[in-house]
């Protein structure tokens, strides 16, 4: 009890000098002399605290900064709603079928380790492998451009960390990759209807913003060889981020006509106001009725068109885009975090 | 920023004012990052999940009431969650990645300042990362978030007593790890 009573002093005593150095900038010795009989056990404690207090604050880069605030106004402006699926019975059989079949095939032993493996371990050759064989699991447009942009993120991420680790030759390989994933998400992203275009579209150029952070660090440490082709890359990163932009221009309804957007002549373009599902898959040859699944399987409700296929990828890295999250980079989940 | 005005900026963002939800942004993005980057140790998720908080908060204010608690606490609550998602769906704790290059500092006067200040920042983060997540909370949101204990007690649902207490243990830990020790005694 008479112990529990000391600890209470103390406390107050440390939150009292805590303040007393956070707002009136006491020195350690100025609040010791207030509680001299609290000396020793103090001492050690305000030291800390002033190591903290002293401790240069991290700030968040600026440039992030402030192009989250514009993606924050833009969703302000116009929010994307992505709504929650419903899912056919029948076909959720067949999804649970495929994942399952995908699961002994990838998920055992060695595969399951690769998972979150960095290029610089051994098991990493088998989590691409693992990646492409998921791959091929994707049955419409919709999850191939998710599946894409995910696997981009984690090329980004991979980057990053070979960055840290001073393994250029690595990194550099890695910002490549994200390039490849990137161009193929594009491909997918500009089949679908303005609505996921415009949420995909997003988060790839904030994907591409910060491929080229990593890239500008990469290039300030690298030697003249690489440093040109790290140059390539983020040029490629920039195009490829300069296509998203106008592609997402090419989204706005309001303006005038619509604009033409870029490399796609098959885009289906059938943009929310005609109330159509998209989809179709005219990328994997699965057929038209690899679309996605809610468009079906909602005709009856005449609600959600489109739904994300974030339930339905087959992985559930974003199973909870809960409260309808946007373009947010994310409904936070694992590697796929994003999506 | 005066609490009444916070008020009144959150009262027009609820409108759907964007101008005052860009406010509220500003006011608050530095904190509610640097609590973040302490809790995850990496600037990618950092960025991603803090955005994400803002996400969250821009979607969900309209249905924001206020029930005694600072708004404050309603927005680090939205973070807290976050992080705990985060780490959640990761399945482990990252381990420290904290590099040189990764961190941004208030500006320093020389190159030697800068660096010895990255050095002390990354032992700081380092031995954080050893305390309980109730104290690096408390830890965070106090010194690096720069919150009143009372607003901390708030975010956590705590009372003051506890808030007081799980500092005292936070601190004397950190001393200790600090000290090249163990955190516990």
């Amino acid at each position: 009890m008479s112990r529990h009573i000391e600890n209470q002093e103390l406390n107050n005593a440390l939150e009292d000098c805590i303040r007393l150095m956070t707002e009136d900038q006491s020195t350690i010795d100025d609040c010791l002399k207030r509680y001299p009989h609290l000396k020793e056990e103090l001492e050690p404690l305000l030291g800390t605290t002033h190591m903290l207090q002293t401790t240069a604050p991290v700030k968040p880069r600026e440039e992030f900064k402030k192009s989250a605030r514009s993606r924050l106004m833009q969703e302000l402006e116009a929010p994307i709603q992505i709504e929650k699926q419903r899912i056919r019975p029948r076909r959720m059989m067949i999804r649970l079928l495929a994942a399952s079949l995908a699961l002994v095939l990838l998920f055992s032993g060695v595969a399951a380790a690769s998972i979150n493996s960095l290029p610089d371990s051994s098991l990493y050759p088998i989590k691409r492998m693992v990646e492409q064989a998921q791959m091929l699991t994707k049955t419409n447009t919709k999850s191939h451009a998710f599946a894409h942009l995910r696997l981009a993120e984690k090329r980004l991420n991979e980057a990053e960390a070979m960055t840290k680790k001073k393994k250029i030759k690595l990194a550099k390989n890695m910002t490549e990759d994200m390039n490849h994933e990137i161009e193929n998400a594009l491909e997918y992203i500009l089949q679908l209807n303005n609505k996921d275009q415009k949420t995909l579209l997003t988060k790839l150029i904030k994907l591409t913003e910060k491929q080229q952070a990593i890239l500008k660090r990469l290039i300030g440490q690298s030697g003249e060889n690489e440093k040109n082709e790290l140059q390539d890359t983020d040029k490629q990163s920039k195009q490829n981020m300069e296509q998203a932009k106008e592609a997402l221009k090419g989204t706005e309804p309001k303006t005038g006509p619509q604009k033409q957007i870029p490399r796609s002549s098959t885009q289906e373009q059938n943009n929310k106001q005609t109330n159509q599902p998209t989809d179709s898959s005219s990328k994997d040859g699965t057929g038209g009725q690899g679309g996605t699944q809610g468009s079906g399987g909602q005709q009856g409700t005449g609600s959600n068109n489109e739904n994300s296929t974030q339930n339905n990828n087959g992985d559930s890295s974003n199973s909870q885009n809960n409260q309808s999250m946007p373009n947010s980079s994310g409904s936070t989940s694992g590697n796929g975090r994003n999506f | 920023m005066e609490e009444e005005k916070l008020k009144d900026l959150v009262e027009q963002a609820k409108q759907g004012d964007s101008a005052a939800f860009g406010e509220i942004y500003d006011f608050f993005f530095d904190r509610i990052y640097r609590y973040i980057f302490f809790r995850v140790g990496m600037e990618v998720d950092a960025e991603d999940l803090t955005e994400e908080v803002f996400l969250k908060a821009l979607q969900a204010i309209k249905r924001f009431e206020w029930r005694g608690l600072p708004f404050s606490a309603w927005l680090f609550r939205i973070a807290h969650n976050s992080v705990t998602d985060h780490f959640r769906k990761k399945g482990r704790r990252p381990e420290t990645v904290f590099e040189e290059e990764d961190v941004r500092m208030a500006e320093t006067e020389t190159a030697a300042e800068q660096y010895a200040a990255k050095v002390m920042q990354e032992q700081v983060q380092t031995a954080i990362c050893q305390l309980t997540p109730d104290q690096q909370n408390v830890i965070i949101l106090r010194f690096f978030a720069g919150f009143s204990n009372k607003e901390v007690a708030s975010f956590l649902s705590k009372t003051e007593e506890a808030v007081k207490a799980l500092q005292h243990r936070g601190l004397a830990s950190l001393n200790r790890v600090l000290k090249g020790g163990s955190k516990d005694e």
